[in-house]
């Protein structure tokens, strides 16, 4: 069997960053990908298959989680993904699912590493700083820019991280209209109005195409290469190095151990198992399915799972807290221009507030977040379905549907925003796994229990308030927002948090396990707490981080195993 | 009964279905027994949910095609399919009950009130959502599948699709 030096389990943003880094470095990588190989000539603008039968997500029959979440009373509900449908699954395939993300790219704050220390303990929760700063993670942020193609513009702003680079390597993407109606509200209402970065290249750059503004891009696979995915922007170059081997649909069961792992063990699409042997482990599978994979690998010096004697693995499992909101805007309520402009299609809002990163109530500092705005997305069979209800939540239907969806479709259009806020970490909300249900490879799956932090709805339903406040600026009707304790699934981190103290962390400040020395976990597992931003950025910038260092202690081991091979042979002859 | 089929359907003990799912390539059938229940229902279904006029019509969008496609859906879960059927079986016992006739049988007006009547609970209010969903999938999807012929429902809606558009069926 063929000993590789690194073995990465996972694609996305937190393995193909270090497939990328050493690969190039010339140490030889396998990387094992749970999905399929898909790539640009696949994707289409397929609604039914990638939306609505969800192409993309093993079925739930196959493969699903077990949900725990906690009744008024204290006691715990608990449902099985197939029968309430509960779907916790981002997209399995090479690049992961960020071959499906929307791309809205903010880096955290310096204050999100060390919220402890800035804003102070809260109950009943988690909080710690980070055992790294915003300085640390810096130069790395502005190599995802460069290396992975981030696109936008600087602008003053309170919040504004200090960088590097004086403004991003690209432009912004073609942008809508209403961006600059959105402009114009925030202005008045005394708002600063931030062009979101976007992980989309505008033009041909980095040898990939740039975006063709097919007006169909969150949830959707990108067709020509613009999206700043792992597959396109590093895997295809990893590959080209001759040092890297992607196996795709090979689910990696078991991680065997001693004091150190020896191999991986994988199902290919036929149930045959194989087995990888590596110098060093990378563990990126996305949060939770890591720690599963992480609580299914027992051993003898390992017996609650690897890198677990802690009892930590699994805990502190976080999601972006926060909600979603929308307004109206009526055709009828605007000139010609105007109204020709609503009709834009393919370009992109990227606009954010991010006024209240940290705000002030009743002379506290407390922690707040970003909002992005956005139109709804373009799906018409989800549109028409948002129609079906009147104000009372009673169905219409014959004609009065008629009219609905002819007004919704061809006389309004609605403009909707996201509002990220910290969900805080608490001993409530973990995953643990569940020895009663197995996937249809007979592996225990992922059981996932549920929290959310009273804190996290306060400071959701403030920032809602602050977006409503814009949209009605802008002229908009039947607005409304919804901030709930919800987890969103594409949002998820935690579960192996990285720190100085092996009591309370599972991995140390260069993202090793206290317990392995030859494991690293390099999704968003890593992270104590979230930012009030989504992950992706952060999670790539990581990735690059911790190959920094993974090239420097593996160059020393790898020439330790030579000189060990060296000294056999010598005497062996 | 109602209670009683809102028991059923919360509980998922629901009845056995005669389809089995099966690989489709060609998604919807453009040419099904719409007098074979439980698709005669349907059709008179959708024609009161979505009727047709000078600028609807469902014909245009082989609606009953389409959904034939969606009961053979490796995709569309079992339960789901079964909710289907009967619903409409349970749709069919109402107006038995109510006006001693299948639902087809019923004047516009009682059908009507029989919608209104089954929205009304935990389980009508279930499957209108669903039967609609399938309904707008019809109508809304990418001709490829079969539904929405020479794109009628985008040209009802001046909706533009996204590019590039799917060329094969891939469920």
């Amino acid at each position: 069997m063929k000993q590789y030096d690194v073995c990465i389990i996972g694609s996305g943003a937190g393995g193909a960053p270090v497939a990328y880094e050493l690969s190039r470095a010339g140490f030889s990588v396998v990387v094992l990908e749970k999905g399929p190989h898909i790539s640009e000539k696949d994707f289409t603008k397929d609604e039914i298959a990638v939306s609505r039968r969800s192409l993309y997500t093993p079925s739930l029959k196959d493969e699903q989680h077990v949900i725990e979440t906690y009744n008024e009373d204290g006691s715990i509900e608990r449902v099985t993904g197939h029968e309430s449908g509960w779907n916790f699954w981002n997209g399995s395939m090479v690049g992961g699912s960020s071959n499906l993300m929307s791309g809205y790219f903010h880096r955290m704050k310096p204050n999100d590493f060390r919220l402890r220390s800035t804003y102070g303990e809260i109950k009943d929760a988690n909080v710690v700083d980070w055992p790294i700063s915003y300085e640390t993670m810096e130069p790395y942020y502005d190599r995802v820019e460069k290396v992975v193609g981030v696109s936008g513009r600087v602008v003053k702003h309170s919040f504004q991280e200090g960088r590097s680079s004086k403004d991003f390597p690209y432009p912004p993407t073609w942008e809508q209209p209403i961006s600059h109606w959105f402009d114009a509200a925030c202005s008045k209402l005394g708002f600063v109005s931030i062009p979101t970065p976007r992980a989309i290249l505008p033009y041909d750059a980095l040898g990939r195409s740039g975006c063709s503004y097919s007006n169909y891009c969150g949830s959707y696979g990108c067709a020509t290469g613009a999206k700043s995915h792992a597959r396109s922007a590093l895997l295809d170059k990893t590959v080209e190095t001759g040092n890297c081997k992607i196996i795709s649909n090979a689910f990696v069961y078991e991680l065997e151990a001693d004091t150190l792992v020896k191999e991986a063990h994988y199902y290919d699409k036929k149930g045959n198992s194989h087995s990888i042997k590596a110098t060093l482990f990378v563990v990126a599978a996305q949060a939770i399915e890591s720690s599963r994979l992480l609580l299914n690998s027992k051993s003898k010096t390992f017996p609650k799972g690897l890198a677990n004697n802690s009892g930590q693995v699994g805990k502190n499992l976080i999601f972006s807290a926060g909600g979603s909101g929308q307004g109206r805007i009526e055709m009828k309520d605007l000139d010609a221009e105007k109204r020709s402009g609503l009709l834009t299609r393919g370009a992109f809002v990227n606009r954010s507030l991010q006024d209240w990163y940290d705000y002030k109530r009743d002379g506290k500092q407390i922690k707040g977040g970003t909002i992005d705005f956005l139109y709804q997305h373009a799906n018409p069979t989800s549109r028409a379905l948002g129609e079906v209800y009147d104000d009372e939540g009673n169905l219409v239907w014959g004609k009065a549907l008629q009219s609905k969806l002819q007004h919704a479709f061809n006389a309004s259009r609605v403009f909707t925003f996201e509002v990220f806020n910290d969900w805080i970490p608490t001993d409530r909300c973990f995953v643990s796994v569940d020895e009663s249900v197995k996937d249809k490879w007979g592996v225990p799956v992922g059981k996932i229990r549920l929290h959310g932090h009273p804190h996290d709805l306060e400071v959701g339903n403030f920032l809602a308030s602050k977006a409503e406040e814009v949209l009605r600026e802008m002229g908009a009707v039947d607005v409304y927002s919804n901030v709930s304790d919800a987890p969103p699934p594409n949002l998820v981190a935690g579960g192996c948090r990285f720190g100085e103290d092996p009591k309370t962390s599972v991995l140390r400040p260069d993202c090793r396990a206290h317990e392995v020395e030859n494991l690293y976990v390099t999704d968003a597992s890593f992270m104590p707490t979230g930012g009030s931003v989504p992950y992706t950025w952060t999670i790539y910038a990581n990735a690059f981080r911790v190959a920094d260092i993974i090239r420097v202690s593996l160059k020393t081991l790898v020439s330790l195993r030579d000189k060990e091979r060296g000294d056999i042979v010598q005497n062996f002859s | 009964m109602l209670k009683r089929r809102d028991f059923l359907f919360q509980s998922t003990l629901l009845l056995s279905v005669p389809f089995i799912a099966a690989s489709a390539r060609e998604y919807a059938s453009k040419s099904v027994k719409i007098y074979t229940e439980p698709y005669q229902t349907m059709g008179f279904l959708y024609a009161d949910l979505f009727p047709s006029d000078s600028s609807f019509s469902l014909q245009n969008i082989n609606a009953i095609g389409y959904l034939y496609g969606v009961m053979h859906d490796v995709r569309v879960d079992l339960e789901t399919k079964e909710f289907i059927i009967n619903g409409a079986t349970w749709l069919n016992e109402e107006a038995a009950d109510k006006y001693k006739k299948s639902y087809i049988r019923l004047s516009s007006g009682e059908r009507q009130q029989l919608l209104k009547d089954i929205s009304m609970t935990r389980w009508g209010d279930s499957w209108l959502y669903t039967m609609m969903g399938y309904l707008f999938e019809a109508m809304l999807s990418d001709p490829v599948y079969g539904g929405n012929l020479d794109a009628n429902g985008w040209r009802w809606f001046e909706h533009e699709p996204g590019f590039p558009r799917p060329t094969k069926v891939l469920i």
